[in-house]
């Protein structure tokens, strides 16, 4: 248990380094990809959805406060997202390509609506346009390094046994 | 069919544990004082506002809101009129000595409805159904037909918030109407206010009116603000103790006044956030 929880640690210490210094060189007009989301949707393929609730609230809290201008944006859209991700990758043992491409951009849709929504509020863009402008384009650009951990890596993304 | 009350938390827990989180959330996000929570939150107000109006519709079956809208409107404008001719009358007397004259600003008013109080809020503010859509801006002043209610400080899309003369950060410029002795009108507590910086020689007595001064950057001069209560001098003070009773009925605060005119002589002329704290 704590080995795994120190694990975890460990692997959003990584994926935090990578948003903060990675994430800015691989953005284009205001579109850059999640890593930290990343370690939400494989905690959900691994260990279910109670887990990832609780990894994507807590990865979103130490995001909000070592990026993000709005403390609680991303720890609320984290904890929504691990609950999508969680609730298709139940019962699912093991996942082929077009399953978690699917189940990870529900997983970046639901994230981003949540965070792009409230973060451009105050600007007054219509719903649809902060839709096709952020949501949709930040959500595919995340679902592509998805696709390239399942690709190089498809042992990180299966369930773990008896857990959840 | 569950056999145990338990088998429905354990079957249910991941929608638990997102409520909890949820919650936890949204209570660290409303802590921030950033721009696009208050956009949030203005938006929330405007919906609140509308279901609240709907909520209410049993007050509105029975009449006519437009026509009785309307003549409360020409009411208040009667009253504020006759306060101003009042007004208008000793300044031409005053003006006729001096030689001068000085164009009157004509106010154009706006009725809104007094939605809810914020019962909980610091500054004291009430809602009102008048915003952004209505043209209503910020330091607007506020009335009713007794007098000045207070000022707007917030605009949302179709709402407004309105700071009250009973908040502690609101201070008015005014004028004694008969004596033109010049002070400040401050709230002190509860229905209490008191007309501040009056000299202790000044000539002021029970049952004088206060009205807002010309000096002021925000109000237009002559609305009536209450009367002198009982003043008095402290033994040792420089100035005067002057107790007000304010003009408006801030208990039964429905429907106020939107002041949409500008004051010509002074507006115009200040930076946007002068008079803060006025």
């Amino acid at each position: 248990m704590f080995k795994r929880i120190f694990k975890y640690v460990l692997m959003f210490s990584f994926l935090l380094a990578l948003q903060i210094a990675v994430a800015p060189l691989l953005a284009f007009s205001d579109v850059h990809p999640d890593f930290m989301l990343l370690g939400v949707i494989l905690a959900a393929m691994r260990h279910g959805a109670v887990p990832a609730i609780l990894t994507g609230f807590l990865a979103g809290l130490v995001q909000d406060v070592a990026v993000s201008e709005l403390y609680g944006l991303q720890a609320l859209s984290k904890a929504v997202a691990g609950f999508v991700a969680g609730y298709f990758a139940r019962d699912k043992v093991k996942f082929e390509l077009q399953v978690v491409i699917g189940l990870a951009f529900a997983t970046a849709f639901a994230h981003n609506v949540i965070r792009d929504t409230v973060f451009y509020f105050d600007v007054g863009f219509n719903f649809f346009y902060v839709l096709a402008r952020y949501v949709l384009p930040n959500s595919i650009y995340t679902v592509v390094f998805v696709a390239i951990i399942q690709m190089l890596w498809p042992e990180a993304l299966r369930r773990k046994a008896s857990v959840d | 069919m569950l056999e145990r009350p338990n088998d429905f938390l354990v079957s249910s827990r991941e929608y638990f544990v997102l409520f909890a989180a949820i919650v936890a959330a949204l209570a660290i996000l409303f802590n921030n004082d950033a721009p696009q929570l208050d956009a949030i939150r203005g938006y929330a107000v405007d919906r609140y506002a509308a279901f609240h109006v709907l909520a209410d519709w049993k007050t509105w079956r029975d009449y006519q809101p437009e026509e009785v809208s309307a003549l409360r409107q020409r009411t208040t404008q009667l009253l504020l009129e006759n306060s101003q001719l009042r007004e208008a009358y000793l300044e031409n007397v005053r003006l006729r000595r001096q030689l001068e004259y000085r164009e009157r600003a004509q106010l154009e008013l706006r009725a809104a409805r007094v939605l809810f109080k914020e019962s909980n809020s610091t500054p004291n503010t009430v809602v009102i159904d008048l915003g952004a859509s209505a043209e209503v801006k910020a330091n607007m002043p506020v009335v009713t037909p007794e007098g000045l209610a207070g000022k707007i400080i917030k605009v949302n899309q179709h709402t407004s918030h309105v700071q009250l003369l009973l908040d502690r950060d609101f201070s008015v410029s005014a004028r004694i109407q008969r004596s033109r002795v010049l002070g400040i009108v401050t709230w002190m507590s509860a229905q209490d206010f008191e007309m501040t910086g009056v000299a202790r020689h000044a000539d002021v007595t029970a049952g004088d009116v206060v009205v807002t001064s010309d000096s002021s950057a925000l109000f237009p001069p002559g609305i009536r603000i209450g009367l002198v209560l009982k003043p008095t001098v402290e033994p040792t003070g420089m100035f005067r103790k002057i107790p007000l009773m304010p003009a408006a009925n801030f208990a039964r605060l429905e429907e106020v006044f939107v002041v949409m005119t500008a004051n010509r002589n002074l507006r115009s002329n200040i930076a946007p956030n002068a008079g803060k704290g006025e």
